[in-house]
């Protein structure tokens, strides 16, 4: 394994661009883990940030941020701080970066569905220049090149989220999360989306080891049914 | 690459490659408590450190991110050789056991405790949020907290650690600690790995990417060709020699179905071929340069397709059999495939591969037709449970070396002398030239009773001289290593209006995957585990163990016991629901007590005729009342939300210890010349406490302290033979061993003290602290005889040896309670509350029974509710890591546990002793699925009970 340490967004940028089949290496806690085998690393926690900061009616919190400092963080909504401490691990909260979770937009991350539901920008450099855009965006049309810099969140976002597994430590079957009367549902093994309540019908779902397609199916449409706010269990 | 690092305090330099995992370095830097429990996956925590002030995998980490950094490891909570108070209260809570990760869960609660010095139970349950414990749960980690801050507070414990039994005794039945949970606490070395010397050869397997094909072919040429390969065994050289990998008594109750590598493999993940080589990289490398010629055939994955008519056959050899060969043989042999191994079964076990039968029994008493008859109702239900898997945190490994021309294997093993015999036999050379030493197990649970690598590392160390260490990935932990058989079990009971139950009928089908290990005692203990607690006239069982092409089955802990329980106890609750009883009292109506003859033990002889006895000590009633008045049971508790449904149910279950008529124990005590001791046990301890055990038993009968006695166990040099560590029989036949070996040290003694004091030996008494004592009030020290009988004109040194062998039967008996809540609207369930109560007779170690019996529950929860193998359609296992297979951690366990020692003297027991971790594993999956089915109104019958399961019933979806 070679490790590739830039010192700015530009230059990991082109080593990402330049080496097939390499990784930016930020927390560690999924490129270094089991079945993740990269001949390059670019570890990317040189330049970037990882301090949570009040930006006027946002807070910003550096990709490098830690969940754990996320879910302890007085500042972050609570919708955001939940969905961090859903890491059952402390020590994958100590190591996770919430920008390495936000990033690799897994159906199973644990910062998917609240960053979706509660409308967060991305600061993302792309290999031209730095700009914000809507986390939905990103994992829309995210490039693998590109770098997440930083996660912007309303600081007043009311939400709420829930994360359906069979035991702590396994996959969600499905999460859900609303903020306001914006909603995302991921569904495990690749399904996201976000929109208004009932979204989750344009899921295509696949069954799996953790369930079938109408378990997770049904799941998605009780989590915020009517009377229900998703924590109500 | 070299960075520096502040290591426990100190500037240190750590050396490698700047890519190299920082637990990797930091263990051959000498750190060598931090272990690998999960390959990478950032799971179980055996590689935990603090790192810059945090807790951390150091597994993922790579060493040059650890440039500068401050870090602690388990090593900086020692004081020279002597561990923390926060060490020692683990000890005394009970929770060292196998210890595997232990130094990392003290590491993280000293660093919890620095921080916050009384710390809530909600705080001690994050701090441990990624460290997986297996065997002792995580109930008496509270404890443990609880302990440090009394003793840090008042200078000493205010808190009991376990109920104390048998007033007349000094150490036994009293909370003592494990005799070698220190080093284990403080991570010394003593597991397999630390053995390895540098410059040693590794092992690869290559293994089958079919569930089933002949192997036409193997072209080893260009792999042989790559530098740093020494060998490369395969099944076109090596022994011809047939076996079978279950670590069970000689002749065994299994069919002798393999070779070291066969010429059809079986399962996906099959051995293929083994390469030795300089290291990893190499034997990878050559392993991918070998071409292998498969030619497929359809597999067979389930009961009901190994049963079909026509069905591909798993094994289809010439059958031999080395006792009781059946007339039709030849005939029967006719139609074998001359392309497969044979099959030899030592004797009959109503076997018919030409049917994919690997063995069969029938078994019963009283008329059971006549039964059903007089039944006011009869249910019919068929319970399915799953493949799940031991996962010991240390996994399967070996470490082989050649020393004075003899093969010495370090083996994490619960059978040594099994693997002795079959190691010697694969490699065709006499017992005495194998040297199998036990080192510490760092989790078993039955699955190191089957010698899964040992055959290989042997065979291949004697070939080549080598020494080599092989360790199996966690992957290869799921697919190429033992696991529980599934089974479908058929329960046909009746039962009449005023809860009589009049008939019980079991259809056992068991599926022992490609090779027989265990596949007749296994699937046994369906039927001779659970119909023995029945007070019932009329019960008959059937039983059928197939072939499939599933990834093995074998031992685990509990055996077939906990499926038994599972189908038999949810049946009796269905049967007591259609008949509008309370399945307690029918199950009070129904229960065994003590003096009730066990007629049903006869056609439960697993393989031959059963010996009836009378039950004998017998907690269970009180069990049964006691677990429901804590529960209480009878009062329906309603939850303030309408989504989530309340539930309650429970278990009445059984084991045994040991299997009587089969076990053999011996165990030898030497008077040392300073007046100590030291046991040499044949009896193998994984982590449970059984040399604990071996030096109490010498303790108590020799009059002297504890720290008087150390025992060597495990190490076919040093002891005497042990069948091993299986069926419940460590405390049983090993401790018995270890007391009749001790009675026989008293005797000799006192022979000795005689002779020196010139007076008749019954004259003679010995005094604590160990003193041999006449009526006229003159004495000798322990030191004194010793020291006497050693002398240049003395008697020699006094050893007393004992064996054990026993027709006597030593059940266990328990009842276990659960409340759980289920949301019917989105099926979580949680398992609120739950009660283990356990008749061990007298637990010799208290506080270690307990916490065994808080980890056997946690596991059965485990295998009631989450975890499960997954294979896809060709038979590849899909669930390989922890985070897919699904283990409970401590965020799953009830939020109310508590286990309960039932006060029974046993009349066979060492000092009334019987087992207890195995029997702990029965009770859960029936006492959750009862209550559940309280709860909702739905029976769920096949592991795993999920959500999905739940709500599919509810017709939610």
């Amino acid at each position: 394994m070679r490790i590739h340490r830039p010192s700015a967004p530009e230059e990991a940028y082109r080593l990402r661009k330049e080496i097939a089949g390499s990784a930016y290496l930020l927390g560690g806690t999924t490129v270094l883990t089991l079945g993740s085998e990269f001949e390059d690393l670019i570890d990317i926690n040189g330049f970037i940030p990882g301090a949570i900061t009040a930006e006027g009616s946002n807070v910003v919190i550096g990709a490098g941020a830690k969940l754990e400092d996320v879910a302890s963080s007085g500042i972050v909504p609570p919708v955001i701080r939940t969905a961090a401490a859903s890491c059952p691990s402390l020590q994958q909260r100590n190591m996770a970066a919430i920008g390495g979770n936000a990033a690799s937009c897994r159906a199973d991350g644990y910062m998917t569905a609240a960053l979706l539901a509660s409308t967060a920008t991305v600061l993302v450099y792309d290999g031209s220049s730095a700009r914000s855009i809507l986390y939905y965006d990103y994992i829309k049309n995210h490039e693998p090149e590109w770098i997440v810099l930083s996660i912007s969140v309303d600081s007043n976002a009311d939400g709420t989220v829930k994360r359906i597994s069979r035991a702590s430590h396994m996959h969600a079957v499905v999460t859900a999360a609303r903020c306001g009367d914006h909603y995302a549902y991921t569904a495990m093994p690749s399904a996201i989306i976000s929109g208004v309540c009932d979204c989750y019908k344009d899921m295509v779902l696949e069954s799996d080891t953790l369930g079938s397609a109408e378990y997770k199916r049904y799941l998605l449409s009780v989590i915020f049914e009517e009377g229900n706010d998703g924590n109500k269990s | 690459m070299e960075i520096r690092a502040e290591i426990n305090g100190r500037s240190t330099v750590l050396s490698g490659a700047a890519d190299e995992r920082l637990r990797d370095v930091l263990y051959r830097s000498g750190y060598v408590s931090l272990r690998d429990s999960d390959d990478r996956e950032g799971f179980a925590g055996s590689d935990t450190i603090i790192f810059n002030d945090r807790p951390a995998y150091s597994n993922l980490i790579l060493l040059y991110q650890a440039e500068g950094a401050s870090i602690r490891t388990p090593e900086s909570l020692l004081s020279g050789r002597e561990i923390s108070d926060v060490q020692q209260a683990m000890i005394d809570a009970g929770v060292v056991q196998s210890a595997y990760n232990a130094p990392e869960a003290a590491l993280l609660l000293s660093y919890l405790l620095e921080k916050n010095p009384n710390p809530s139970k909600d705080e001690i349950k994050n701090v441990l949020s990624g460290i997986f414990i297996r065997d002792a749960g995580y109930e008496h980690y509270y404890l443990a907290v609880q302990l440090v801050r009394e003793k840090r507070m008042y200078g000493e414990y205010r808190t009991k650690t376990a109920p104390a039994f048998r007033s007349s005794l000094r150490v036994v039945g009293k909370p003592s600690g494990k005799i070698d949970a220190k080093p284990l606490a403080a991570g010394g070395k003593l597991f397999v790995e630390d053995r390895v010397e540098p410059g040693s050869c590794v092992m690869h397997v290559l293994r089958s990417p079919f569930a089933h094909a002949y192997i036409r072919s193997i072209d080893v040429s260009a792999a042989m060709e790559v530098d740093g390969v020494e060998d490369i065994i395969t099944a076109f050289n090596c022994p011809d020699v047939y076996y079978m990998q279950a670590g069970q008594g000689n002749p065994e109750p299994s069919p002798y179905d393999r070779r070291l590598l066969n010429r059809k493999v079986r399962h996906v993940g099959d051995r293929v071929a083994a390469i030795v080589a300089k290291d990893m990289e190499t034997a990878e490398k050559a392993a991918s340069l070998i071409k292998v010629v498969y030619d497929p055939i359809k597999p067979v994955f389930t009961v009901e397709e190994a049963m079909a008519d026509g069905a591909p056959l798993v094994h289809n050899g010439v059958v031999e059999y080395v006792s009781g060969a059946p007339d039709d043989l030849d005939e029967y042999n006719k139609s074998a495939d001359p392309d497969e191994e044979k099959v030899i079964y030592q004797f009959p076990l109503h076997s018919d591969i030409r049917k994919n039968i690997a063995a069969a029994a029938h078994g019963g008493i009283g008329d059971i037709e006549k039964g059903f008859k007089e039944a006011d109702e009869v249910i019919d239900e068929t319970y399915q449970t799953s493949q799940v898997q031991c996962t010991p945190l240390e996994p399967h490994v070996c470490y082989g070396h050649i020393e004075g021309g003899r093969l010495t294997l370090n083996c994490s093993t619960q059978v040594p002398f099994h693997v002795r015999r079959i190691v010697a036999t694969i490699c065709q050379i006499p017992e005495h030239k194998v040297h199998v030493i036990k080192e510490r197990v760092g989790g078993g649970y039955g699955s190191k009773q089957d010698i899964l690598v040992e055959d290989l590392v042997g065979y291949a160390v004697w070939k080549t001289g080598k020494s080599i260490y092989y360790r199996n990935t966690r992957a290869e932990e799921f697919f190429a290593n033992s696991t529980r058989h599934p089974m479908r079990i058929r329960v046909k009971m009746g039962g009449k209006k005023d809860g009589t139950i009049t008939a019980i009928y079991m259809d056992v089908r068991a599926n022992t995957g490609p090779y027989g290990n265990h596949c007749l005692t296994v699937p046994m203990n369906a039927s001779s585990k659970t119909l023995p607690i029945f007070r019932v006239d009329n019960m008959y069982y059937d039983l059928f163990t197939y072939y499939t092409n599933t990834p093995p089955a074998g031992a685990y802990q509990g055996y077939g016991a906990p499926k038994g329980y599972f189908a038999i106890v949810s049946a009796m609750g269905e049967l007591a629901m259609k008949l509008g009883v309370d399945p307690l009292e029918m199950a009070r109506k129904n229960i065994v007590e003590k003096g009730y003859m066990l007629e049903i033990l006869r056609g439960l002889g697993e393989g031959r005729e059963g010996v009836v006895v009378p039950v004998g000590s017998c907690g269970l009633r009180e069990a049964l009342d006691k677990g429901a008045e804590m529960i209480g049971w009878g009062k329906h508790e309603i939850s303030d939300d309408p989504d989530w449904k309340i539930g309650k149910g429970f278990a009445m279950i059984q084991q045994g210890s040991g299997l009587p008529g089969l076990d053999h124990s011996n165990a030898q005590v030497k008077l040392l010349t300073d007046g100590t001791f030291i046991v040499l046990s044949g009896g193998a301890d994984i982590g449970t406490g059984l040399d604990t055990i071996s030096a109490k038993c010498v303790a108590e009968i020799m009059k002297v302290p504890l720290e008087s006695v150390s025992v060597v166990s495990g190490d076919t040099d040093a002891c005497m033979f042990d069948t091993g560590a299986y069926a419940s029989s460590g405390t049983y036949f090993s401790g018995n061993a270890s007391l009749n070996a001790a009675k026989d040290l008293l005797r000799k003694t006192l022979e000795e003290a005689a002779l020196q004091l010139e007076v008749p030996a019954e004259k003679l008494s010995v005094e604590y602290p160990g003193y041999v004592v006449a009526e006229d009030g003159r004495k000798l020290s322990y030191y004194e005889i010793s020291h006497t009988a050693t002398s240049g004109t003395g008697r020699g040194q006094l050893v007393g040896t004992g064996s054990f062998t026993t027709p006597n039967f030593a059940i266990p008996y328990g009842a276990h309670f659960a409340e759980v809540a289920v949301n019917i609207r989105t099926g979580e369930i949680k398992v609120r509350k739950f009660y283990a109560l356990q008749d061990a007779g007298t637990p010799i170690n208290p506080e270690l029974a307990l916490c065994q019996m808080y980890g056997a529950v946690l596991k059965s929860i485990g295998h009631t509710l989450y975890e499960d193998m997954v294979l896809d359609k060709d038979g590849k296992c899909l669930t390989t890591t922890f985070t897919d297979y699904g283990v409970p951690m401590i965020q799953d366990a009830p939020d109310d546990m508590k286990a309960v020692l039932i006060d029974v003297n046993d009349d066979y027991g060492p000092f009334g002793a019987k087992s207890i971790s195995e029997i702990a594993c029965n009770g859960a999956a029936p006492a959750i699925a009862m209550a559940i089915a309280d709860a909702t109104g739905v029976w769920v019958r096949s592991w795993p009970i999920t959500g999905e399961k739940i709500l599919k019933a509810l017709g939610r979806f």
